[in-house]
């Protein structure tokens, strides 16, 4: 299955580039494995670094460089591979997660510390320490259930990684990208029939919307 | 034996009088008797015989301008000189990974340099596609059958790039040169967001047709 909702061609750039904070860098990485449209995109992007590399003006290089290196690697032990990630949890109810995601949950999704809202139906996991404002989470809801209506002080990025959900937007599927800002105010439901997972980037507090959000908790059943 | 390899590669490089490995190097110099080889060919060398004399092709093409890139993102000289060290350390020692069905070897250098700046001055991981990734989803789009070369893609990627509206150029130069992210760009020269996003894919489209058409 192809991702219909894609990141921005900018948010690639950013990717390329490599300008793009950690966070992002991860959400985007893990969408690439599952996205071969937008692979091609940033595949284009990085050739088109490799050009602007190609035409950078050369700078010349302190003295004895290339005699340094080679003695550097005479006596250098190649690096290590990248490693392998986690191995897949056989009794996770989710589909398979991307590696470059799985590289970040050296003990599983078990690992992590889960902490429940609305009795269990919604559970959400902090992947790093925010960078600034930007938090990094794993979010489990319900098969059903809902979030509460609400809108963003800053950038809201979800990756579906298992299950789907569907709002105002749209149905969002795994693999599929849905970015929200402030002008944005959504109610994703979890589709029946299967759990949901995304990876979920927040920069700023979610703000709920209706008289009823803004007195209760931001995650309730439906 | 690599020893004298590496003597055999010094020396005509001397002979041929090509300016030292370490400035500013601007004639490729080709041993006697060989016909220039591509970069592409020169890192399969590095990778399947460990030749030094490919090696240090590469590395008197590439290294000043890797050093000319990291400048301009602002590692200082002693930082830029010892990063265009760790990269072509990480090009010698990956250099059976590189697959010139899916890269340049700029596009593979510049990809190593970038992600080598983000590891040593901003102190973060640098998340990366896997293509050995168990849940890849494959590209049903057939693959490109032959290669292409640095010297095509490069010369013809250019083109396009030269021929860009140069707000379109702008944008870009300053994403990779300056190590700032669409949205702060779009801040700096008060432009709004949307527009600036639209260049940009506006931008790509174009390069992405001009590689295209090469394939
Ligand atoms: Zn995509």
């Amino acid at each position: 299955m192809i991702p219909r909702h894609h990141p921005e061609m900018a948010q690639l750039l950013d990717y390329a580039t490599g300008s793009a904070a950690e966070p992002v860098a991860l959400l985007i990485a893990s969408h690439l494995a599952l996205c071969p449209a937008c692979r091609r995109d940033v595949a284009a992007l990085d050739s088109i670094g490799g050009c602007m590399l190609e035409d950078s003006d050369p700078v010349p290089l302190a003295e004895g460089s290339f005699e340094r290196l080679m003695d550097r690697l005479r006596g250098e032990a190649p690096p290590e591979e990248p490693d392998g990630g986690t191995q897949d949890e056989p009794d996770s109810p989710f589909d398979p997660l991307p590696l470059p995601l799985r590289r970040y949950l050296p003990k599983g999704l078990r690992g992590l510390s889960w902490s429940s809202l609305a009795g269990g139906r919604i559970r959400i996991a902090e992947l790093l320490p925010p960078v600034g404002s930007l938090r990094t989470q794993l979010v489990h809801v319900r098969a059903g259930s809902s979030i509460l209506p609400h809108t963003h002080r800053g950038m809201e990025m979800s990756l579906i990684l298992s299950g789907g959900y569907t709002d105002e937007y749209g149905q969002f599927l795994r693999g599929d990208v849905e970015t929200a800002d402030d002008t944005v105010t959504h109610r994703p439901v979890a589709d029946t029939g299967a759990d949901c997972l995304t990876l979920t980037l927040v920069a700023g507090d979610l703000r709920f919307v209706g008289p009823v959000g803004t007195l209760l908790s931001p995650f309730i059943k439906s | 034996m690599i020893r004298d390899r590496r003597h055999a590669c010094m020396t005509w490089l001397v002979v041929l009088g090509a300016p030292d490995l370490d400035g500013g190097m601007t004639t490729e110099a080709t041993p006697p008797g060989e016909t220039a080889r591509s970069f592409e060919e020169l890192l399969e060398s590095v990778a399947l015989d460990r030749d030094h004399m490919a090696f240090a092709l590469l590395f008197a093409h590439f290294a000043p301008r890797l050093k000319g890139y990291l400048r301009r993102l602002g590692a200082d000289d002693g930082l830029a000189d010892d990063l265009v060290q760790d990269v072509m350390a990480i090009a010698w020692h990956r250099a059976h990974r590189f697959d010139p069905c899916q890269a340049s070897v700029s596009t593979w250098l510049f990809t190593i340099a970038r992600n080598r700046r983000i590891d040593a001055l901003r102190r973060e991981r640098r998340p990366e596609l896997d293509f050995n990734d168990p849940v890849l989803i494959p590209d049903e789009e057939a693959p490109p059958e032959q290669t292409v070369s640095n010297g095509q893609e490069g010369a013809h990627l250019r083109s396009a790039i030269a021929n860009l509206p140069v707000e379109q150029a702008s944008l870009l130069h300053k994403a990779y040169f300056e190590d700032k992210s669409h949205s702060v760009i779009a801040a700096e020269l008060g432009l709004p967001l949307g527009t600036v996003k639209s260049r940009i894919r506006l931008a790509v489209e174009r390069l992405r047709g001009a590689l295209r058409e090469l394939r």
